[in-house]
């Protein structure tokens, strides 16, 4: 059972949005959507909830087109965040939730939960205007996922946070992803979909980059990569001469570079001591989503640039 | 560098949704119709109902009507304290023609008196006549011209010996009541004057004077024969509709219009468009609103009948009783033309709501709302003017077959059923084809709706519109 997208295009105008878009999203997965803004994360989401239709293609969840699926069964949360302002915070969640099918009653005990749960009981009868933006974020939230449904369209839902904030909805998320409902976001952060995803893809300029589990995208397309920080020698213009190692970033805490597939990281290690460094810190770490990201995606996400990706 | 990496994420999104898209209309969404209609229209309801400014010009409405219902008693009552007991037109007649069919000095100046006062019962008598010799004639010109005489008249003859007048008086020409008085006066005089000289005796002078026996029979088919006051009733009545209508319509419309815009600024489209069909949502805001506006009014209403009913018994208390004018107007009229008042006002509603929410739905700010709607309201306005150029001939061809347009239906019927005549099926007609045009406007709306409501960028031009409508 899962959501397929299949070989979808969409065309505003003149412009190809969506370009032979396909994937597939397992139920009660944590699907990681990523792409550079304008990529076409917004419109597939949009296709996938039946708010307009692909020009060629078709998505089908467990087989039946999503535009025969239930609304209630879609939670969907907008990039741009969107409740009615003057409304108050539990008479909005009712609207909302009883519009999409539930009954008076069961959207108010599932109100009284997730309110307690996330512990703004409180402002429940506060209009939305009057909360700060973290706790309008919670009662957005909300607004996505108190009729209970099955898959969840979620664009951006970390963006803007604090960090405290940003961890209550973490929870609320990962407690969605116990129950069994399937999650599909996007997310800029991409360590944070290192974190929490299982598969991801990447799109750019409408079309799939990357495709897969996290770990498989990582070992098809990631390089060794190793840090190192020297007590005494913040520098360690040495590592430039060493063979099969190229210096890539150069930050405050570490150096990083990118080792050779072949090449065993210990050489950095003598190198150093070689060299009288005092180590303060050295790692090899797996790949980062956000390297491969930007290689893959890089300067081909900008406007100018060509709109067919390098075969 | 780093600038030129980071898109503005503002500058990006506005060009994807420049390009128009329709939400889909069909689907699961469409299953829960009424329901999804009904929760909205109680969401729209209350939400337009209880916000403060609503309720604060609801308040400060009241009180203006209230008040001003009260504004024909207290002009009436100033009007009683300032005017001066005895004011009269101060007449001094000079007498130099010598004796007019027998009347000399006495008897002439009481025929004039007689003439010029008519049958009027009030007291004192409009007019005070006074006779001067010949003598005093400069000092009365000179009086005249002060303003402390209000009309001098002369008599004399010319050479032929025919009667001659001078009417002196400082009143201002375009504005002087007393001049079809004085006209009428020196008419008889001439007459009278004349047929003396004829040698016309007094009773042959009196059957000149008869007035001509003539019987009118108008046989235009359906005149009825209507006193000219209940027409003067029926007009004041179908203009309070027809006034109510074009207020109601270009208010309330134009705050369905707001409504939509509203929500698009704060963005709630895109989750309330994954849970409600663009039909749904305009049908719920349109009747929601409309059903406050029409609380609202009807409040008015209700207040403004009143106040204007306490009148009577209260210019009874100052004045002392008279005829209770406004019970008339109210009762004057049949329950079947209150009736069609109120089915035409909500069809108008409907039918420029729909306009006005379908054209608000593809700006992008609130501000943008006057100018998308220019041509709903251009038409309300027309309509009303249709009204005032219909009031005279209200059975003529051009004002009946206009009140089938069901944009001015409203207005030219109510003209017509009040002044005009009618047939039963006419109304019928009109209104099946308003809820007609209800209908195609509600779907034009909707199809406008579909589009607008995620569109956040430019507004399209009326060819690309068009072809967007026709677009699935």
């Amino acid at each position: 059972m899962s959501l397929i997208v299949e070989h979808i295009n969409k065309w505003f105008g003149q412009f190809q949005a969506i370009n032979d878009l396909s994937m597939e999203v397992e139920e009660g997965a944590l699907f990681g959507f990523l792409g550079a803004n304008g990529a076409g994360k917004t419109t597939t989401m949009r296709m996938i909830l039946d708010l307009f239709r692909p020009d060629s293609g078709q998505i089908t969840w467990n087989g039946t087109p999503v535009r025969e699926v239930a609304r209630r069964s879609f939670g969907y949360l907008p990039e741009e965040r969107g409740l009615y302002p003057r409304m108050k915070v539990a008479e909005q969640l009712l609207f909302l939730a009883r519009l999409s099918g539930l009954s008076k009653q069961d959207a108010l005990r599932a109100l009284d939960e997730w309110l307690e749960r996330f512990q703004i009981t409180a402002y429940r009868h506060k209009k939305i205007e009057e909360l700060s933006k973290g706790n309008q974020q919670k009662v957005q939230f909300l607004a996505t996922i108190l009729h209970d449904p099955t898959i969840l369209v979620m664009d951006e839902p970390f963006s803007g946070l604090d960090p405290v904030n940003a961890n209550v909805l973490k929870e609320a998320f990962l407690e969605m992803h116990r129950r069994g409902k399937t999650i599909i976001f996007s997310t800029h952060q991409l360590e944070q979909a290192e974190e929490l995803c299982q598969d991801i893809v990447i799109i750019n300029k409408g079309q799939s980059v990357v495709q897969g589990s996290v770990r498989e995208v990582k070992r098809q397309h990631g390089r060794n990569v190793a840090r190192l920080k020297l007590d005494n020698d913040p520098e360690a213009s040495w590592l430039e001469q060493l063979p099969g190692v190229q210096v890539t970033k150069r930050r405050e805490d570490y150096i990083e570079m990118h080792i050779q597939v072949n090449l065993n990281p210990n050489v950095i290690v003598e190198a150093a001591l070689q060299h009288g460094g005092i180590i303060s810190r050295f790692e090899v770490v797996e790949p980062s989503l956000t390297d491969i990201f930007m290689e893959l995606v890089g300067t081909t996400a900008l406007p100018d640039a060509p709109s067919a990706l390098p075969a | 560098m780093a600038k030129k990496l980071m898109e503005r994420p503002e500058q990006v999104r506005s060009q994807q949704e420049q390009r128009a898209v329709a939400v889909s209309s069909s689907g699961a969404a469409a299953q829960n119709t009424l329901r999804n209609v009904r929760l909205i229209i109680g969401r729209e309801y209350k939400n337009r109902a209880t916000q403060r400014s609503f309720l604060i010009t609801s308040i400060i409405l009241l009180v203006i009507v209230f008040l001003a219902a009260f504004i024909p008693t207290i002009v009436q009552f100033v009007q009683s304290i300032t005017t001066q007991p005895g004011s009269q037109t101060q007449v001094v007649v000079v007498n130099d023609a010598g004796s007019i069919a027998g009347l000399n000095e006495t008897t002439l100046a009481s025929y004039i008196r007689s003439e010029l006062n008519g049958t009027t019962t009030t007291s004192p008598a409009p007019y005070a006549i006074s006779s001067q010799p010949q003598a005093s004639l400069v000092s009365l010109q000179s009086q005249v011209k002060k303003g402390k005489l209000d009309i001098l008249l002369v008599l004399d003859r010319s050479a032929q010996g025919n009667l001659q007048f001078l009417y002196d008086t400082n009143a201002d020409p375009n504005n002087d009541s007393n001049l079809s008085n004085i006209q009428a006066l020196a008419q008889q005089l001439t007459v009278l004057d004349t047929a003396h000289r004829l040698g016309l005796t007094p009773s042959q002078t009196t059957r000149l004077f008869a007035p001509p026996s003539l019987t009118m029979v108008y046989t235009k088919p359906g005149q009825s024969t209507r006193p000219v006051s209940e027409i003067i009733a029926g007009f004041v009545l179908a203009y309070a509709g027809a006034l109510l209508i074009v207020i109601f319509v270009s208010v309330y419309a134009n705050i369905v219009a707001a409504g939509v815009a509203e929500e698009k600024s704060s963005r709630i489209m895109e989750i309330l468009v994954n849970a409600a069909t663009p039909f749904q949502l305009l049908a719920g805001k349109i009747v929601g609103i409309g059903a406050a506006c029409l609380t609202q009014m009807t409040c008015l209403v209700v207040v403004g009948i009143g106040a204007l009913l306490l009148q009577t018994p209260l210019q009874g208390a100052l004045f002392g009783a008279k005829a209770g004018s406004f019970i008339q107007y109210l009762t004057g009229a049949s329950i079947p033309f209150y009736l069609l008042f109120l089915i035409y006002i909500l069809l108008a509603f409907f039918l420029y709501a729909a306009l006005y929410a379908g054209l608000s739905a593809m700006v992008k700010r609130q501000d943008e709302v006057q100018n998308a709607t220019i041509l709903p309201r251009m038409l309300v306005t027309i309509g009303y003017l249709l009204f005032f150029l219909g009031a005279t001939s209200p059975n003529a061809a051009w004002t009946k077959v206009l009140s089938y347009l069901p944009f001015w239906t409203p207005t030219l019927m109510l003209l017509r059923i009040a002044l005009g005549t009618v047939a039963w099926w006419e109304i019928v007609v009109t209104i099946a084809l308003m809820l007609v045009a209800i209908l195609a406007c509600t779907w034009f709306a909707a199809r406008l709706y579909r589009y607008g409501v995620l569109m956040y960028g430019q507004r399209p031009g009326l060819g690309q519109l068009l072809k967007l409508v026709r677009m699935d």
